[in-house]
């Protein structure tokens, strides 16, 4: 397909990360999240880097597939680098030329603010990459459901946000087929100002929405003569059931934030 | 005239590489009614792209009149020349009305608003849809038969030498498919190139005069229709079948009844069993 995209990168192996239940996945991921938040020193943050190393070493994600998900963020990464290393003024000086000055303290916070970016990207990496989109979406959901009492409706929520996911390969399809029937009658999409081109799009995107207002018509007879109908009474297909494991890894993440609100 | 040369194509993907279609030797002479047959997923539509130049191959050229289209001079031009209805074309329709969807080709190919008319009308003209009754009609409004029949003046209003059509009777129903079936065949007449991939081995034998049959992507047969419908047991080991003409001339072969090869529409098969029944030979208990 010319829109080969990976949604949320997601990398299906079998390990106990895949296993994990979704909701003991995202606390983790907040409890990581806060715990590199909590280190205020290179002996924290290591600590919380031997974690993650022992979490990726346990998904069994290929490191490279870990670097290509990490890629496209790594623009992010440079910018604390290199503002901490050459506008830090304060400090010893390390090396002078002209009007560049770094500093020892430049070089240490470059060095500590691009390490805590790097774990922060990481986690969620390892989130979507050992979670596929639809249990990401479902777990969420479920831990909205507290709140369906304050009228939050997070049934509703989850299954938007399930066919939205689902419907993403198919609207690109639809799109690639139509451009190309387009093409065929003499539309050119890649030249003239944004303006211009904006202008092309116009046979294509008049065709994708009708088609997808067909789409979601069709899907929702299709629920309604199989009686569907949402509610809180519904199950799920998935079940969601804490094993061991979940309980393992909400200990594990609490010893750690222990651990480092009283040692670091 | 169009030549394929050693092309082959291999759609690049995460879950890994599909190879579409072997590579194929094809030559397309001007006037000629291709028909392309093969079983889902044999690289049918695959091949269809990229004669268009919408795909460009993975190995081999696409020789049009001389002219190599991996050029990119060479393929702005193209749709001036060839014209390509996916399948279901009616999803392309795009304009307020169906005057303007038509007019969208003729209009890209730069040509002035007098001639663009001139085409509009020929084109609804071609497609038997009436000028007076859809010209302003939107063409979410009309029926499913006349959307595609718009969708496809859309395609042939640039006026093309050669003519793509992807299972262009799918979803119609008898009455709509026979009107269209004569209307592709028309423009055959009229000089244009066709070529067709059908699922129906009816509509095959009924218009074209070349049959290129397509298995896991590769061409394992091409000839005249008679050549092909007459490997009745090939064609159905890889999914395909023959025409109901053929098939049922053949059961009748088989019951003692005299009838010579090669009939693949119901007019010949009914034509030879007239004479059969004339020439008297099998008037014995009939
Ligand atoms: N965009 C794509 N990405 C990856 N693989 C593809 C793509 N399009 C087609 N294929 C694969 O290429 C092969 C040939 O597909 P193609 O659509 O050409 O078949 P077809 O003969 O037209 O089938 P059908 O009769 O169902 O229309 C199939 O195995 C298909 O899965
Ligand atoms: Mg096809």
């Amino acid at each position: 397909m010319a829109f080969d995209i990976a949604i949320g990168q997601y990398h299906h192996a079998e390990s106990v990360i895949h296993r994990l239940d979704v909701r003991a996945k995202l606390t983790l991921l907040f409890g990581l999240i806060a715990t590199v938040f909590l280190a205020d020193g290179f002996i924290g943050l290591g600590v919380v880097a031997l974690f993650v190393l022992i979490v990726i070493a346990l998904s069994r994600v290929p490191v490279i597939t870990i670097l290509k998900a990490l890629a496209p963020v790594s623009i992010f990464l440079l910018f604390p680098l290199l503002f901490n290393t050459f506008l830090a003024r304060e400090g010893i000086e390390v090396f002078r030329v002209g009007f560049i000055l770094i500093t020892e303290e430049g070089l240490y916070k470059a060095g500590f603010m691009t390490l805590r970016l790097l774990l922060l990207f990481l986690t969620a990496a390892l989130l979507t990459l050992t979670t596929s989109p639809i249990a990401l979406c479902d777990g969420m959901a479920k831990m909205l459901e507290p709140f369906e009492r304050f009228g939050v409706p997070a049934f509703e929520i989850s299954l938007m946000a399930s066919i939205a996911l689902r419907f993403i390969p198919t609207l690109l399809e639809d799109f690639d087929r139509i451009r190309k029937a387009q093409q065929a009658r003499g539309a050119v999409f890649d030249s003239g100002g944004v303006l211009a081109r904006l202008r092309t799009l116009v046979p294509c995107l008049v065709p994708l929405f009708a088609q997808s207002f067909r789409k979601a018509e069709e899907l929702a007879n299709a629920m309604e003569s199989r009686c569907y109908h949402g509610g809180s009474n519904r199950t799920h297909y998935h079940e969601f059931r804490l094993a061991w494991r979940d309980a393992v890894a909400a200990g594990v993440c609490l010893v750690l934030l222990l651990v480092m609100v009283f040692f670091f | 005239m169009l030549a394929l040369e050693g092309v082959s194509y291999t759609y690049r993907s995460h879950e890994g590489d599909v190879t579409a279609l072997k590579p194929l030797d094809l030559t397309i002479e001007d006037g000629t009614f291709l028909g392309i047959i093969g079983h889902t997923g044999s690289g049918k539509s695959t091949l269809l792209q990229l004669m268009c130049g919408l795909l460009s191959p993975s190995s081999g050229r696409v020789v049009v009149d001389g002219e190599n289209i991996a050029d990119k001079r060479v393929r702005n031009r193209l749709h001036l020349k060839i014209g390509m209805a996916f399948q279901y074309p009616e999803y392309q329709l795009f304009a307020p009305t169906v005057a303007e969807d038509i007019a969208f080709g003729p209009r890209n190919a730069g040509l002035s608003a007098t001639e663009v008319d001139k085409r509009v009308r020929l084109a609804m003209e071609r497609l038997r849809l009436g000028y007076e009754r859809f010209a302003h009609a939107s063409p979410f409004e009309l029926s499913g038969g006349e959307k595609r029949r718009a969708a496809l003046a859309g395609v042939i209003a640039t006026d093309p030498k050669l003519l793509i059509l992807d299972e262009p009777t799918a979803g119609l129903d008898p009455a709509g498919r026979s009107e269209l079936l004569g209307i592709i065949e028309e423009f055959n007449r009229s000089g244009m190139t066709l070529v067709m991939v059908s699922h129906s081995m009816d509509d095959i034998a009924r218009l074209a005069n070349r049959v290129l049959v397509l298995k896991d992507g590769a061409a394992v047969m091409q000839g005249t229709p008679t050549e092909v419908f007459g490997r009745g047991d090939f064609l159905r080991s890889i999914n395909l079948g023959v025409p109901q003409a053929t098939e049922f001339a053949a059961e009748l072969r088989a019951q003692g009844f005299p009838l010579p090869e090669g009939l693949l529409t119901l007019e010949t098969l009914a034509s030879a069993i007239a004479h059969e029944l004339e020439s008297g030979s099998v008037s014995r208990g009939i």
